[in-house]
């Protein structure tokens, strides 16, 4: 099925006119394809965007008419290592606007994300000291919010 | 693209309609079909017109993509 998936990812790129290399690999629990070329900026997008799009549109795909359900893997899209990227600077924000939150003693809002940048800041907070992380919102509004831990009752 | 979405690729019609600097493109589907191509909440209409975007964003001219009922 890696197979497949890259050619119709190479289909697909075709289709939009743009120039980039498709490499696939099969790994446990999904497929990956990464995409290089001259175009990989705009082939991810703004904040990834245009990378989600073919991601979900390649799952679509082959979705209806592939493999058999036992062997179908989920496949993952990434270009330049773009997703490793965004985790590490998202990490890095969460932790920012962590330390924003205890300072100021009020809850902080992220912007709106996509379930799985949201999904790697609630990660990234969820040993850090003196914050707790929920979400907020419905649909394209839903985001992250990072509340600091109520201050302890004042004793004597 | 549309066509590896759907269940009956040969009723699949897509046209392009030049209006001013646009290029709307009409997409017609068999009538079982149409969920096909809107996806959940709009998910696979709305990635759709995102990769149609960025197709487009290298030539001054926009795009737009239109589903007909």
């Amino acid at each position: 099925m890696t197979e497949i998936a890259v050619e119709r990812m190479k289909q697909l790129l075709g289709h939009m006119g743009v120039v980039g290399e498709v490499v696939g690999r099969e790994e446990s629990d999904h497929v990956l394809l990464e995409i290089s070329g001259p175009e990989t900026g705009l082939i991810i997008g703004k904040q990834g965007a245009t990378l989600d799009a073919l991601q979900y549109l390649i799952n679509k795909m082959l979705a209806p008419r592939g493999a058999e359900p036992r062997d179908r893997k989920p496949i993952y899209v990434d270009a330049e290592g773009y997703r490793q990227r965004r985790a590490d600077s998202l990490t890095e924000l969460a932790l920012r606007l962590a330390e924003k939150a205890r300072q100021t003693r009020r809850p902080v809002s992220v912007e709106p994300m996509n379930p799985a940048d949201r999904r790697v800041m609630h990660v990234a907070l969820a040993e850090a000291a003196g914050v707790s992380t929920h979400s907020e919102g419905e649909g394209p509004e839903r985001h992250l919010v990072i509340v600091p831990d109520p201050d302890p009752p004042a004793s004597g | 693209m549309a066509t590896q979405l759907v269940d009956h690729p040969d009723d699949l019609e897509v046209t392009d309609v030049q209006e001013g600097d646009t290029t709307v493109f009409e997409l017609d589907v068999a009538d079982d079909d149409l969920g096909k191509v809107i996806g959940k909440q709009g998910r696979t209409a709305r990635a759709m017109r995102t990769l149609l975007s960025a197709a487009a964003s290298r030539t001054r001219r926009r795009v737009s993509l239109e589903i007909l009922e």
